[in-house]
C-alpha cells in the first residue's frame, strides 16, 4: 500500500493519540495497509488478467485512432463499396453519363488490376500469350464512398497509386484491355461486400502475431470474435487459380500471384511460380489457396477433408449469425456493389486476415457466415488470407 | 508514491496509446484502487468487475485527463472509482463488505497467534469502520486504502479540505472509541 504523506495529517498528533490504544504500537497507515492488503487483498490471477486485458483494450483504441485518423481524411458518406463488375455486365459501361463515380473508380481499378492479371500471366506464359477469361485471382478492387466525388477521386488515386506500386513491373509495355467484356474478373462473377462503416457489430480488436509460424494460430483475447483493420505492406505469394488434386503436378496454368499482406503472409509460402511448377500437390489443394511448402512436400495432411472445395456449389450459407451489417448486400439493385460470403464449416474460430478488414465470425454452427467490411481510407484493394479449410461461396445468388 | 515519472507516462499513452507506459501506471496504482474498491464492495467477483470497470473507464478517459500537479491523477482515478461503486450500487443496490465474506488472511508466513490477532483485528476493524457516517468511512478508506492526501480527497468528494481533515480525525476517533468500548466489554 501507499504511504500517506507524513507533511498532511494536520491532527496526527489526535490520531496517534485516538488510534494508539487498540493498535498497539503500530501507525494508523501500517495498520490499514495490512488490513488492506491481507484482508481485502486482490489475487495475482485477476490483477494480471485484468492487466492484459487493459493492454489489449489499448491496443484496440490505438488501432481505433488510428483508422480514425485516416477515416477523416476523406468526406465520405459512410458507406464503402468494394466493387467488382459482372462477366456480362447490364450498363454500357463506355457510357460514363450512366456510369457512378464509383463504378468509374472501379472500372479504373478493374483495369489495373486487369493489366496486373495479363502480366501475371504473361509472366507464367513464355510465349507471351494472355490468359484473361479463366482467371481468377483472389483480390478486389474498391472504391470510395458513393457520394462524395471528391472521395472518390481521393480513393480512386489511392487506389491507383498503390496498384502501380505494386505492379510497376506488370504494368510495363502492357496494353490495358478495351473492352470490358475482356476484363478479367477480379472476384467471381455477382460477388463481393457491401457493408456501413456505422453499422458494425461489436468490435473487439486482436493483436495479431507478426512473426508467428501460424498466423492462424493464436489466443481470442476475449470471448467474442475478432475484427481487424490494419493496413500492411504487400509480398507475391503463390497461389492455386483452379482446384488442384492430390498427386497432381503443378503447371504454370494451374498457378497465380496475388499479393498478401507482409506481415501476414502464409508461412512458408512460395513468392514465385517458378519455385512450384514441377512439383506434386500431396492433398487437394482448393483454388486461391496460397501455396506453402507445405503443400509441395510429401508429409502427412492432417485435415484432408477440410479441404475438398464443391465448386459452385454452395447457394446458400446459413445461418446468417450476425450479419447485419451486410444487409445492404441483399439488394439485388446494387450496381457498385460486390459481395463475398465466407462459408466456414466447422471452424470453431475462423480467422479473417487481410490487408483491409474487419471480421466477424460465428462460431457453433455447421456453416459460419462472414462479412468482411473494409473502411474507406484503407480500401486500396484486399486480399484474403483463409484458414485451411475455409471455402467460399462462389455463387451466392444462384442456387445450383 | 512518485517513484515513476507520471506525468510522463500519462502523456505516452495519451498520445503513443504505450502499453508499457499504461501498465506501469497500472501497477501503481492497481493496489490503491482494489483496496479501496474492496472495502465498499463485499462480493469478490462484484469488486473485481468495478475494479475492471475503474481502469477500463480510466483508460477510455485517459485522453481528456489533464496533468495538473502530483496527486492531481491518483485524484482523478479515485473520483472514477468512487463514480463506479456509486453506480454499482445504483444498479445493484448491494451491501456493502460483511464481515463474513471478508476474505482469508493470506499472511501465511505469520506465527499463528499473530495471524489470529490480525485477522481479529481486522475483523473488528471492518466492524468499526461500518459504524461510522458514510462520508467518515469514505474519506477513511480513501486516506489509508487509497492513499491519498487530504487536498485529493477533497477533490474527490467536492469537500473543503480542512472538512476532510476534521472527518478524518473525528472518524478516527470514533474507531479508538469503538475499539475501547470494546475492550471493556471483553474485560466485563
Amino acid at each position: 500500500m501507499i504511504m500517506p504523506p507524513a507533511d498532511e495529517f494536520s491532527p496526527q498528533d489526535d490520531f496517534d493519540a485516538a488510534l494508539g490504544g487498540f493498535l498497539d504500537g503500530e501507525s494508523p497507515t501500517d495498520f490499514f495497509d495490512a488490513y488492506a492488503e491481507q484482508t481485502l487483498g486482490a489475487t495475482p490471477a485477476f490483477r494480471n488478467k485484468l492487466e492484459d486485458r487493459l493492454g489489449v483494450q489499448l491496443r484496440q483504441m490505438a488501432l481505433a485512432a488510428e483508422i480514425e485518423r485516416k477515416r477523416d481524411k476523406m468526406q465520405g458518406n459512410g458507406h464503402f463499396h468494394i466493387a467488382t463488375l459482372p462477366v456480362n455486365p447490364t450498363r454500357d459501361l463506355r457510357s460514363p453519363a450512366r456510369i457512378p463515380l464509383t463504378l468509374v473508380a472501379a472500372l479504373l481499378m478493374m483495369i489495373i488490376g486487369g493489366v496486373w492479371l495479363v502480366a501475371g500471366n504473361r509472366q507464367t506464359e513464355p510465349d507471351g500469350a494472355p490468359q484473361t477469361g479463366n482467371n481468377q485471382a483472389l483480390t478486389a478492387a474498391a472504391v470510395a464512398p458513393s457520394q462524395s466525388p471528391e472521395a472518390d477521386n481521393s480513393t480512386a488515386g489511392a487506389l491507383l497509386a498503390t496498384a502501380q506500386a505494386a505492379q510497376t513491373e506488370a504494368l510495363a509495355g502492357i496494353t490495358p484491355p478495351q473492352e470490358t467484356a475482356d476484363l478479367p474478373r477480379l472476384l467471381p462473377p455477382n460477388q463481393g461486400i457491401r457493408a456501413t462503416l456505422e453499422a458494425e457489430m461489436t468490435r473487439v480488436f486482436v493483436e495479431f502475431p507478426s512473426s508467428s509460424e501460424d498466423p492462424f494460430n493464436f489466443d481470442l483475447p476475449f470471448d467474442e470474435f475478432p475484427l481487424e483493420w490494419q493496413v500492411w505492406n504487400l509480398s507475391p505469394v503463390v497461389i492455386a487459380l483452379q482446384p488442384i488434386h492430390q498427386d497432381e503436378q503443378f503447371t504454370r496454368e494451374m498457378l497465380g500471384v496475388v499479393y498478401f499482406p507482409a506481415e501476414i503472409l502464409p508461412p512458408d509460402a512460395y513468392g514465385t511460380i517458378e519455385e512450384v511448377v514441377g512439383q506434386n500437390a500431396p492433398v487437394d489443394i482448393p483454388r486461391w489457396t496460397p501455396i506453402q511448402r507445405l503443400y509441395t512436400l510429401q508429409i502427412p495432411v492432417l485435415i484432408e477433408q477440410r479441404f475438398s472445395l464443391p465448386d459452385g456449389e454452395y447457394d446458400q450459407t446459413l445461418p446468417f449469425t450476425l450479419l447485419h451489417p451486410a444487409l445492404p448486400l441483399y439488394e439485388r439493385d446494387v450496381p457498385d456493389g460486390i459481395r463475398l460470403d465466407l462459408s466456414i464449416p466447422d471452424a470453431p474460430v475462423f480467422r479473417f486476415d487481410a490487408p483491409v478488414t474487419t471480421i466477424e465470425a460465428a462460431e457453433g454452427s455447421s456453416a459460419v457466415i462472414m462479412t468482411i467490411m473494409v473502411p474507406p481510407s484503407m480500401a486500396d484493394f484486399i486480399t484474403l488470407l483463409m484458414e485451411q479449410g475455409a471455402q467460399i461461396a462462389p455463387q451466392f445468388d444462384a442456387p445450383q | 508514491m512518485q517513484t515513476i515519472d507520471e506525468p510522463v507516462l500519462i502523456e505516452q499513452v495519451q498520445k503513443q496509446h504505450d502499453v508499457r507506459a499504461f501498465r506501469e501506471l497500472y501497477r501503481a496504482y492497481f493496489a490503491r484502487i482494489y483496496g479501496y474498491v474492496a472495502y465498499r464492495v463485499s462480493r469478490p467477483q462484484d469488486r473485481e468487475d468495478v475494479v475492471a470497470d475503474v481502469f477500463l473507464k480510466a483508460l477510455e478517459s485517459l485522453h481528456r485527463f489533464s496533468y495538473r500537479g502530483e496527486g492531481s491523477f491518483a485524484a482523478w482515478l479515485f473520483r472514477i472509482a468512487h463514480n463506479q461503486i456509486a453506480t454499482f450500487y445504483r444498479q445493484t443496490r448491494h451491501e456493502t463488505l460483511e464481515l463474513e465474506e471478508v476474505g482469508e488472511l493470506e499472511s501465511e508466513n505469520a506465527p499463528p497467534e499473530r495471524f489470529l490477532l490480525q485477522k481479529e483485528t481486522h475483523a473488528r476493524l471492518h466492524e468499526f469502520l461500518r459504524q461510522l457516517p458514510p462520508r467518515r468511512q469514505e474519506i477513511i478508506t480513501l486516506r489509508f486504502f487509497g492513499g491519498l492526501r487530504n487536498q485529493e480527497i477533497a477533490a474527490i468528494l467536492n469537500l473543503d479540505e480542512r472538512t476532510v481533515a476534521s472527518h478524518l480525525s473525528r472518524g478516527l476517533q470514533d474507531l479508538q472509541a469503538l475499539f475501547q468500548k470494546e475492550l471493556v466489554e471483553d474485560t466485563q
